[in-house]
């Protein structure tokens, strides 16, 4: 697709989730506009899997919990237009499946590649990928397109957004949210 | 048998003879008793089993998780606030580009805002070289990490105090962080109160940092200034402290008040009694800021001062400075260029100790005898105002002497400055008093000296630093702390003479920092006179003690020093006189 036929209003949400507990997850949206400026935030509540999804959805578990669960609830609540959505967790690539948008896994370049002590290549074996800025992008081979598109918005940002940050944004804003109810809570 | 016989093949040659033998032997089968069951029938039994088992227990588990619950918060753009449109072009070189900044530097909501929405959304903005990478937003001069720490501090508070040492860029800082909230839309109408001397520097700094914000200065006759008050599109409008004073009934027609309200040189509202501290806190506002090198310059008094303007009611007159300490924690930001500008050139400080001339000391012995006696005369008759004008007069025979004119100061200072302009040099020379500095310049003459303090007028002034700034030939000012100590930026003198001490080390450090400060290119020499055996070592103890009670406010412990403030006991004590104690304030 050129440049040309993209119509982008540069609306990015970045995805991710925490570990509240061990076995606990807290998912958290955050839609940025093209300056990297906040429009919406949206965070669960904890997610905690019961005994029965642990044994029955094995492996699969965390796919479920973040893509079917988390994933796919927390764009729902999407108000504004979202152009791309990223990730940092691989598990929530199976939320594509479920939206139209596309959807791909930003990961570190240094961490992609395999350097020692980083999950290397073979954690990203079942997905295309590409690297740029010296972060990797990647999804599922079956949305291949996704990164040409991805790709493509990115470079069509005035400001130069370093991809990976965002979600430092959304793990600090999601406890400052379990914060602040827990003091609601209290109180 | 025989139908085994039967089936064998006929052989019709030669075939050998077989002859068959019946071998079935009868066995006849008596009927016994117990035999008969053999010719009886078997019973054939039917039972019937049904083909449909029992329904087997079947036990559900319920993979699906209850609906998720979701906390979502929207944030309002800034496209529907004015956005100033750029007044000038900026070359594309200037940093703030692609790759411009490495570090990252986050906001975070301070301890006041409790709104769960308003907190995330100072939480989830970029970090400010991100902010700043924005093409409208990019700066003249990459600033240091601990300026964009600055406006990090004061970009998300309604109520703050940047309280760093002069010379670390708080102009800057306030500015970029002002200019931040106009592009995200926070604030509409700043208001700035500043000295008079300094309006014309924070033009130029608004020219140099953020030259799309349209400024409107307060000035003019009543008329000009009641239109200008009442500008609506203003977006930051200048005034100094006199004209806010003046023109408060103006002010308070504005019904919708601002959005922020700065104030530089907040210590001129340490006064909380004072009519210019009044007039300033009646200025309608929602956000307040203050800047200023010395929160504390005489007690802790003036920084519950500046409180009452900036967060009024949230410290309170008498509490023990280690309360004060923590209350203030997370509304003042200090930083002294020892902690974060380790690649500026050094400030050497040392004092010269003056003995003075035969006939200076004739004349101060006499005067300090005569004063005493008199004071002494006096009895409870006696006031502060009596032993400043003692303590004025020994200092200025310290300065120079009356009846002889002799001056061992000026003699060292010649001699100092002799050396200093023929190196290519600059000095800035201080004094408490005007008329020591026209003394002073006939003295200097051959240095061609320029001066700036009071008497000269406000016209003029600026040409005067223009021509220290930028003219070889010009290489020495002198200035009096009044009139020279805040607000001017004179990097290029590598030395600085304090004629004379003023009372506060604060207004003296003021002074220091118009040169050592940032961008200066190489270290400054401070020289302090003292005359030996005279007031002045008696006031340079004192000095000693409130940069104690300073650092006290200002530091991690908080331990205070139980003797801190400066009492009318110990002003007496100069000249070991008694008197009534309690605070005193003003200056010799």
């Amino acid at each position: 697709m050129s440049r040309a036929n993209t119509k982008i209003s540069n609306a990015l949400g970045f995805l991710s989730v925490v570990r509240d507990t061990e076995s606990s997850r807290i998912g958290g949206l955050l839609l940025i506009n093209a300056s990297g400026r906040p429009l919406e935030f949206h965070c669960t509540a904890p997610v905690k899997p019961n005994r029965a999804q642990e044994i029955l959805y094995g492996p699969t578990l965390e796919e479920y919990l973040c893509g079917e669960q988390i994933g796919h609830v927390l764009h729902a609540e999407i108000k504004g237009t979202l152009d791309l959505l990223l990730t940092d967790v691989q598990e929530m690539l199976v939320l594509r499946h479920l939206i139209g948008q596309p959807l791909v896994l930003i990961r570190d370049g240094r961490e992609a590649s395999g350097e020692p002590g980083k999950n290397g290549d073979d954690d990203l074996a079942q997905l295309v990928r590409l690297e740029r800025d010296g972060i990797t992008i990647a999804t599922r081979f079956e949305y291949e397109q996704d990164l040409a598109l991805a790709s493509e918005m990115i470079d069509s940002l005035e400001t130069a957004l370093d991809l990976r940050e965002p979600f430092t944004r959304i793990h600090e804003a999601i406890h400052e949210a379990q914060g602040g109810i827990r003091k609601q809570t209290a109180a | 048998m025989s139908e085994a016989r039967k089936s064998q093949p006929v052989h019709p040659l030669n075939s050998p003879l077989v002859r068959a033998t019946d071998l079935s032997i009868d066995v006849p089968i008596y009927r016994t008793g117990w035999q008969t069951a053999l010719n009886r029938l078997p019973t054939v039994v039917v039972k019937s089993v049904r083909g449909d088992l029992p329904r087997p227990g079947v036990v559900s588990l319920n993979l699906r998780s209850a609906k998720l619950a979701i906390r979502s918060f929207c944030f309002p753009q800034p496209d529907t606030v004015h956005r100033p449109a750029p007044k000038l072009e900026r070359p594309q070189s200037r940093c703030g580009m692609r790759g411009g900044f490495n570090s990252k530097t986050r906001m975070t909501p301070p301890v006041d805002v409790v709104k769960l929405e308003e907190r995330l959304w100072y939480l989830l903005q970029p970090s400010l070289e991100e902010l700043l990478a924005d093409g409208s937003l990019s700066l003249p001069f990459h600033p240091f990490p601990y300026q964009f720490a600055g406006v990090a501090f004061l970009f998300p508070r309604y109520a703050a105090v940047l309280a760093d040492e002069m010379g670390l860029g708080k102009t800057m800082q306030a500015i970029t962080a002002l200019r931040l909230l106009l592009h995200a839309g926070q604030v509409r109408r700043t208001l700035l109160i500043c000295p008079k001397p300094l309006v014309t520097n924070w033009q130029r700094e608004f020219e140099l940092w953020a030259p799309e914000i349209p400024l409107s200065v307060i000035g003019g006759n009543a008329s000009s200034r009641a239109w200008k008050w009442q500008l609506p599109q203003t977006v930051v409008t200048i005034a100094n402290y006199e004209l806010v004073q003046r023109d408060q009934d103006l002010i308070a027609r504005n019904t919708d008040g601002y959005d922020l309200v700065v104030l530089d040189e907040a210590q001129r509202i340490k006064n909380r009694n004072g009519a210019t501290a009044e007039a300033v806190r009646s200025v309608s506002r929602r956000r307040s800021w203050a800047l200023t090198g010395t929160p504390v310059e005489n007690s802790v008094e003036d920084l519950v001062g500046i409180f009452e303007f900036i967060a009024p009611g949230h410290l309170s007159s008498g509490m023990r400075p280690s309360r004060m300490a923590r209350s203030v924690k997370d509304y003042v930001l200090r930083r002294t260029k020892d902690q974060v500008l380790t690649d500026l050139p050094p400030k050497l400080v040392r004092d010269a100790v003056i003995d003075l001339t035969v006939s200076q000391r004739r004349t101060y012995r006499q005067a300090e005898e005569e004063g005493t006696i008199r004071l002494t005369a006096m009895g409870a008759g006696v006031t502060v105002t009596h032993v400043f004008e003692l303590i004025l007069r020994l200092k200025q025979i310290c300065n120079f002497d009356p009846v002889t004119g002799e001056s061992a100061k000026a003699d060292r200072l010649i001699a100092e400055l002799e050396e200093i302009t023929a190196s290519g040099k600059k000095a800035i020379i201080f004094s408490q008093y005007v008329a020591t500095i026209e003394e002073l310049a006939g003295r200097l003459s051959r240095f061609d000296p320029l001066e700036y303090h009071g008497k000269v007028s406000n016209q003029y002034r600026e040409e005067v630093l223009r021509q220290f700034r930028e003219e070889q030939s010009k290489r020495v000012i002198l200035m009096s702390y009044g009139a020279g100590s805040v607000g001017l930026n004179l990097q290029n003198a590598g030395y600085v003479f304090l004629f004379d001490r003023w009372w506060n080390p604060a207004v003296e450090d003021q002074a220091i920092n118009r040169a050592h400060r940032i961008g200066v290119t190489g270290p400054v020499t401070v020289t302090r006179f003292l005359s030996q055996s005279t007031i002045e070592e008696r006031i340079n103890e004192i000095l000693i003690e409130k940069r104690e009670l300073f650092d006290t406010i200002f530091s991690a412990q908080g331990q205070a020093p139980k003797n801190m403030g400066l009492s009318q006991r110990e002003i007496f004590g100069l000249f070991n006189l008694h008197s009534p104690q309690g605070p005193i304030s003003g200056s010799a």
